[in-house]
């Protein structure tokens, strides 16, 4: 054995015997001290683990509820929606606000890290129905809206066609307000049409629950309907266009008016 | 180098890695997790039209005509609630 060799040798035999010599004096003299130092460091750890997962769980609760409330309050404000798709909806929202509050409660009282953890992960199960009640509610809420618009578009429309006919009546060419009125109206009612096409494409919708073949069935039949909503919007903003149009027509063939009797027809 | 002082070395590596696992998953399993905000909720949209309330004149059609570009505009943020629905992520799980 060489020189160096033997240094080698005897520098590690001086650690061994220093760790067999030390490590049992540690072991012996402070066994219970460290023993019992890392057992309240994990209990300490553990608690803080604990608080975090349910101060995550309840943000992630109060964010859905939120959400969940304030669709709750546009539900309740639409007009042209059947009762019955009303009903459903709002049953739907105020039943995962109940869900949600009961595993709130839940996760509150849990002191179990694995029990916690199994409740935390059905907030990821039950966000399936949330995934879908939002956007549900959403395309409810944006094809009420259109209809309603839809409505008011009507009452202008039937105002527009009166100062038209007057403009005729008195020799005035109005052929080309004719028609815009007729694009205004055409507009209108598919913009109906595409509300009534979007709200009857997923007033059937349920939850997925875990099924992927349904939850892709669901997501089309959303994904469907949020592209009529756009077609409605489109249609809405082209009739204004034209209701624009006719109205300048109307100042510039000299037809302006500028009072009338007029009536108040309150409007939703 | 002689098979002695192989496993001697040997042994002190497996010592230290042990160490440094146990030390990881420690670190792993107990430690703080960074809070990440998840996807916003969809914004509250009042869901109230505005009205046509007006005769046929010149002034009350272009009055019409605002209010149904506010009715337009509420549509708008309705539309986005849609996408925003559409669109929303979970907050994931601590773990």
């Amino acid at each position: 054995m060489t020189k160096s060799k033997k240094q080698i040798l005897s520098s590690l035999a001086a650690i061994v015997l220093f760790s067999s010599s030390a490590l049992p004096v540690f072991a012996q003299g402070g066994a219970d001290s460290i023993t019992g130092d890392r057992a309240a460091k994990l209990e300490e750890a553990k608690a803080k683990r604990i608080e975090l997962i349910k101060s995550r769980a309840n943000e992630e609760i109060d964010r859905r509820i939120k959400a969940l409330d304030k669709l709750s309050e546009r539900v309740q404000s639409m007009k042209r929606v059947s009762d019955a798709q009303k009903s459903n909806t709002a049953n739907m929202v105020t039943t995962e606000i109940v869900k949600l509050e009961s595993l709130r409660a839940k996760i509150a009282s849990d002191t179990d890290l694995e029990t916690l953890k199994i409740d935390q992960r059905s907030i990821m199960e039950s966000y399936r129905i949330f995934a879908l009640i939002m956007p549900q509610g959403a395309i409810l809420v944006a094809a009420d809206r259109i209809k309603v618009i839809a409505d008011n578009l009507t009452t202008i429309g039937g105002k527009l066609e009166s100062r038209i006919n007057e403009a005729k009546n008195s020799g005035k060419d109005v052929a080309s307000l004719e028609s815009y009125l007729a694009d205004y109206k055409a507009k209108i009612a598919d913009a109906i049409s595409k509300a009534d096409g979007a709200m009857n494409g997923i007033s059937g919708l349920t939850p997925d629950n875990g099924d992927t073949a349904k939850a892709a069935a669901n997501r089309g039949a959303l994904q469907a309907a949020r592209e009529n909503i756009r077609k409605g919007m489109a249609d809405l903003r082209a009739a204004r266009e034209d209701a624009r149009k006719i109205v300048q027509g109307l100042k510039s063939i000299g037809a302006a008016r500028n009072a009338s009797a007029s009536s108040t027809v309150p409007r939703d | 180098m002689s098979n002695t002082l192989k496993t001697i070395i040997i042994g002190l590596v497996v010592i230290i890695l042990v160490g440094l696992g146990w030390k990881f998953y420690i670190d792993k399993n107990y430690s703080d997790i960074d809070l990440e905000e998840g996807a916003n909720a969809p914004p509250v949209v009042e869901n109230q039209a505005a009205s046509v309330n007006s005769g046929t004149s010149d002034t009350a059609l272009d009055k019409d005509l605002s209010n149904i570009d506010i009715q337009l505009n509420t549509l708008s943020n309705d539309s986005a609630s849609i996408d925003q629905g559409l669109n929303d992520k979970p907050v994931p799980p601590a773990e």
